[in-house]
């Protein structure tokens, strides 16, 4: 069996732990984040845009695939209201 | 054993040695909204500390995507266990934050590392609970996330398709991790050899390298997992908070102490380190201008990381926003809520005192803050606020001013033509 797979037969082995489920509570909290840390550095809407579709920052990323960028906008624009009315 | 007071637990534990205290202490507040993962302060570190041989798999600091990665492996997962295991449903918090300087976040009912091993049963008597990682624990600094897992049955081998990294469709935080200088070490309290001491200057914990002799005690002792054996010399080694720099005797300081190697690399500005002064009873002596005073102490804002531990650690951390609460309260203790509140909606204070992030390698003793323009009023999260272009002014150790900065900073985009040049 090669070494990057899990074994549940493996008493030595910790397979996995419970952890509390994401809630589209927590996306939305996550993307604003992110929007408002950028914004308030002075990024500008498209470079942060840019950011959230870019795979190497896998955070942004995650939520501009789950949910697209009509949603990921409305999250810059929240933030941008926000820190730079 | 002793008796020995740990204000991060709001209470008296047990600890092998008699208490006793430095006069500075290192530390250092991350904020983990806004780390990236880039490793940069890994490379910092390893460059500069671990570089040779016997010492590949070692990462003094490195940065976990949690709750997925860590290195070792499931460490907290493995001693959070434990301690679970030695005290079935106890490990609990009795009520919240006080006001009480003696017990900000509220009592620990529950056993801290010292306390469990003294019921522990097991094939040899221990000081401290702890564990042993195996060896393929220790393999990567963020172990199988930032690790790209090379083809089946063709190790070593250059895929020219590319490989893929993890893909995670929930919630996940990026934690950077070194050594927290913790005021009642775990690896101090373990080694047999009196091998570990804390320095009475900065409250650095050091291994002198003369008298350890390898016995990895204190490796199964951290809880953190912050000492690692080195096999090629066969003694352990540990962080060592950069302390040429902390001295001021690095050829870059001029006589000033300067924050470590993994701090100054910091590109997402997440990272602020400086020395608190302290009190004979251990206490962090009232100083309203040293930014980590503030941060710690006033605002409330970094949190210590898995207080419950009870080895004081000296890392603190304003929590990521997005978490789920009881997640975040099992890592940084029951004052979670208030820290993400006060973040999300910060005050004028706390706008201006962030602002002092990486904007300079020289340890910040004070800050002044001098008012400036109201530039908008809106509302942020349901709640009023004004923002102040308030200037934040930066003092070194001997009072001279390093730099000074505005809330409004001034956002400049580096050309391609210079983007990887100094």
């Amino acid at each position: 069996m090669p070494k990057d797979e899990f074994d549940p037969e493996d008493p030595m082995e910790l397979v996995g732990v419970e952890l509390p489920a994401g809630s589209e509570e927590g996306l939305r909290e996550m993307a604003l984040t992110f929007a408002e840390e950028f914004i308030r550095s002075g990024f500008s809407e498209d470079r942060v845009l840019a950011m959230f579709k870019n795979p190497f920052y896998q955070g942004p990323y995650l939520v501009w695939q789950a949910k697209g960028e009509v949603y990921v906008n409305q999250m810059i624009q929240q933030a941008k209201q926000m820190w730079r009315p | 054993m002793n008796q020995v007071y740990n204000w991060q637990i709001g209470r008296a534990m047990t600890y092998p040695h008699a208490e006793a205290h430095p006069k500075w202490q290192f530390a250092f507040c991350f904020n983990l909204n806004r780390c990236i993962g880039c490793q940069t302060c890994t490379m910092a570190c390893k460059s500069t500390w671990t570089f040779s041989k016997g010492q590949e798999f070692m990462w003094w600091n490195n940065v976990e995507t949690k709750p997925y990665g860590g290195y070792p492996q499931h460490w907290d997962v493995k001693i959070l266990a434990k301690l679970e295991e030695e005290n079935p449903d106890g490990q609990r918090w009795n009520g919240g934050p006080t006001q009480d300087p003696k017990k900000p976040y509220g009592v620990f009912q529950g056993k801290t590392i010292f306390e469990a091993a003294e019921k522990h049963i097991g094939l040899e008597p221990q000081r401290v609970l702890g564990y042993l990682p195996t060896d393929e624990e220790w393999r990567f600094p963020n172990i199988y996330e930032d690790t790209a897992v090379s083809k089946k049955g063709e190790p070593m081998s250059f895929d020219p398709e590319g490989v893929k990294l993890p893909e995670h469709k929930t919630w996940f935080f990026y934690l950077a991790r070194l050594c927290n200088h913790c005021s009642y070490p775990g690896c101090l309290a373990a080694c047999p050899r009196n091998a570990i001491y804390k320095r009475p200057e900065d409250g650095v914990v050091l291994i002198d390298q003369k008298r350890c002799r390898g016995y990895r005690k204190c490796v199964a002792a951290c809880p953190y997992k912050k000492s690692m054996y080195r096999p090629s010399t066969r003694v352990s080694e540990k962080c060592v908070a950069c302390y040429p720099r902390l001295e001021g005797k690095d050829p870059q300081s001029e006589g000033m102490p300067i924050e470590t190697r993994c701090m100054t690399s910091c590109i997402g500005q997440i990272r602020l380190q400086g020395l608190v002064k302290l009190a004979e009873d251990g206490s962090w002596v009232e100083d309203r201008t040293n930014p980590l005073y503030y941060l710690v102490k006033v605002a409330k804002v970094a949190l210590p990381l898995y207080p419950q531990f009870g080895t004081e650690p000296n890392g603190y951390y304003i929590p990521p926003r997005w978490v789920p609460r009881d997640y975040l309260k099992q890592m940084f203790g029951p004052s979670v809520d208030h820290a993400i509140e006060t973040y999300t909606v910060p005050d004028r204070e706390l706008l201006a005192v962030l602002q002092l992030y990486r904007r300079s390698k020289q340890i910040i003793y004070r800050y002044k803050i001098e008012e400036g323009p109201k530039v908008f009023e809106t509302q942020i999260h349901g709640r009023p606020f004004t923002l102040y272009n308030d200037t934040v002014i930066a003092y070194n150790k001997a009072n001279r001013e390093i730099f000074r900065t505005q809330v409004e900073e001034p956002f400049y985009v580096r050309p391609n033509i210079h983007q990887n040049s100094i």
